[in-house]
């Protein structure tokens, strides 16, 4: 009763939070207007030009992308977590959004993402497996927390070198360096309905086979051998856990850029409040993620009339957040 | 249903030959029965039953459940009939005692559904087993280690798996603990469930132990196995473990040096 109460809560703080969100930017729309417009709009009732242009054309692709690509890299944290058995873990920590990222500037670099639409995720989610099996490879036998942070430091240095390096040698492209900035800044400046249109299908999917994995995550926090006495195909288990985080980390980047820490610190928030069960945490991260990422996108429009990246906010808050997570684990530990 | 070695060999890779652990070893866990390995450190006692449980792939004989191949089964079917305790269990977060023996039913329960009224009365029974009712609302990682302990065993019996495998279940634990461990074996031997387990203590192995394998550790897969009380006795376990060993009544007792 109090679970059911407390989610629905949750789940009313998220809508509401995207309704504030519909009301912050040039143009002035309060949130009664804003929800005014909305009845209307379920009735079927046309919109003044003005607020069919700003609000629905601009404002509501970009809430709804922010929200989506929040679900899928809180998501794509609980996993990552559940996966390596560790709260430090989490797709930017361990550079698997950055191998993505760097995937996806070859892509540009090479020209093959104007071919199709589908290229880019594609291509970012390639990175986003390839880093992760990487990290399987070189940590398979040292499993403890400082290996498996330092490999991520070394895979996530590498992947953003080979960003570099792609850049630099494509510097007297102009345009071509423009795009890459601004898209690996993290941003969604620009992005709208056609973003919205390819990335939700593979998010959705991403999001759902997350929580179909919830009972072998469950099982790992016993040890991965202790897991497979108890059912679990732990080969079988990494290959699904791995496309999950692949297709969430790689959509959600190839939409709007590397937007950094989010991955780590929902899980966190999430456990707290729903609990380490991942029948739970897993939906509570989704929720708590499309959150996070809709304040920081709607913080950064509200507060600076110049264009910073959401990606800057949820990195300088991100940052803090790990270096003390840091200190408590180890204190723990110690 | 039983478990059972067939003419197995482990080995591990040394400087210039593999050190053969364990050769032509038959061995049955079966249930009733209480079967415990004793060996110095690095004799294979944990290879030995990692392997049974199928973690390990072994060089040379195989592992057979009921009259199959280990690998005949799937691994939810062999998690029905074998569980295994690990020497050492580190919890990541939080969770209270009750959600880790809940763990245990997963493999009885289907990938999606949740657990049911009668999986939480299998855990509420499991914890009573183990005499941890008053535990199971408890931050597992607030436990002692006695309590951990009892707790961990709790997920086994949850499992409702007849054959237990327990890898040195008594050795973080002081003898106030480690007696009732093993007292509650017994008990768990006595209604039906066959034991599996590695021990330190050979005077405890001696005492607790129906049957016994004993690893000698020489590189070349000696061992010896049998009743317990044949098996652990002075000279070969002076042999063995390179100490002096004396049989006084029934109790074992040790000094350094032979």
């Amino acid at each position: 009763m109090i679970r059911a109460l407390s989610w629905s809560i949750a789940v009313l703080a998220l809508l509401l939070a995207a309704g504030l969100a519909l009301t912050v930017g040039p143009g002035e729309f309060g949130l009664a207007e804003v929800l005014a417009h909305l009845a209307d709009k379920l009735r079927g009732v046309e919109s003044p030009p003005m607020a069919e242009a700003i609000l629905w054309q601009l404002r509501l692709p970009r809430v709804l992308l922010a929200m989506i690509v929040g679900a899928a890299l809180g998501c794509a944290g609980a996993v990552t977590q559940g996966l390596f058995r560790n709260p430090l873990a989490s797709p930017g920590v361990l550079g698997i959004s950055t191998g993505a990222a760097a995937a996806v500037v070859i892509g540009f670099a090479l020209g093959i993402d104007e071919q199709a639409l589908w290229i880019t995720p594609v291509l970012a989610a390639v990175g986003a497996g390839l880093i992760l099996a990487l990290l399987f490879g070189l940590t398979v036998r040292r499993r403890d927390l400082a290996y498996l942070l330092l490999t991520g430091v070394a895979l996530n240095a590498l992947a953003g070198a080979v960003s570099t390096v792609t850049l630099a040698l494509f510097l007297d492209r102009h345009a071509l360096a423009q795009k890459a900035m601004t898209w690996m800044l993290g941003s969604f400046d620009g992005r709208g309905f056609l973003q919205l249109g390819w990335a939700s299908g593979p998010i959705v999917l991403g999001l759902l086979a997350a929580w179909a994995l919830h009972r072998p995550l469950d099982l790992l926090v016993l040890g991965e051998e202790t897991a497979a006495t108890l059912g679990v195909d732990r080969g079988r288990l990494r290959l699904l856990a791995a496309t999950v985080v692949g297709v969430l980390v790689g959509t959600a980047t190839a939409a709007v850029g590397a937007i950094g820490f989010v991955g780590l610190i929902v899980p966190h928030l999430a456990r707290s409040l729903a609990g380490q069960a991942h029948v739970r945490l897993i939906p509570a991260s989704m929720l708590m993620g499309a959150a996070l990422v809709l304040a920081a996108d709607t913080l950064s429009r509200a507060l600076t009339p110049m264009f910073v990246a959401p990606g800057a906010v949820t990195s300088l808050l991100g940052g803090v957040f790990f270096l003390w997570l840091l200190r408590r684990q180890t204190s723990e530990v110690g | 249903m039983t478990l059972r070695a067939e003419q197995l060999g482990l080995k591990v890779p040394g400087p210039r030959a593999d050190r053969w652990l364990i050769r032509e070893l038959d061995l049955e866990v079966a249930p009733g029965t209480v079967t415990v390995i004793v060996g110095p450190n690095g004799s294979g006692k944990t290879t030995l039953l990692r392997t049974l449980l199928g973690l390990l792939d072994p060089p040379e004989g195989r592992v057979l459940l009921g009259d199959q191949p280990l690998s005949h089964h799937s691994l939810r079917a062999r998690a029905r009939v074998c569980a295994w305790l690990p020497q050492r269990t580190e919890l990541p977060w939080a969770m209270t005692a009750r959600e880790l023996v809940m763990l245990g039913r997963a493999p009885h329960l289907s990938a999606l559904a949740g657990p049911g009224k009668h999986d939480h009365d299998q855990v509420t029974a499991a914890l009573a087993r183990v005499r941890a009712e008053e535990l199971g609302a408890r931050d597992v990682r607030t436990l002692s280690g006695g309590e951990l302990q009892r707790v961990l065993l709790a997920r086994l019996l949850a499992t409702k798996a007849p054959l237990l495998l327990l890898d040195e279940p008594t050795t973080a634990l002081d003898i106030g603990h480690a007696l009732g461990l093993l007292e509650l074996v017994r008990e768990l031997a006595a209604a039906g469930h066959g034991v599996l387990m590695s021990m330190h203590e050979l005077e405890l192995a001696r005492r607790y132990g129906d049957r016994a394998l004993l690893l000698r550790g020489d590189g070349a897969g000696g061992h010896a196995i049998g009743a317990a009380k044949q098996i652990l006795q002075p000279g070969s376990l002076a042999e063995v473990f390179g100490v002096g060993a004396e049989l006084v009544g029934e109790q074992l007792r040790f000094t350094t040096g032979r």
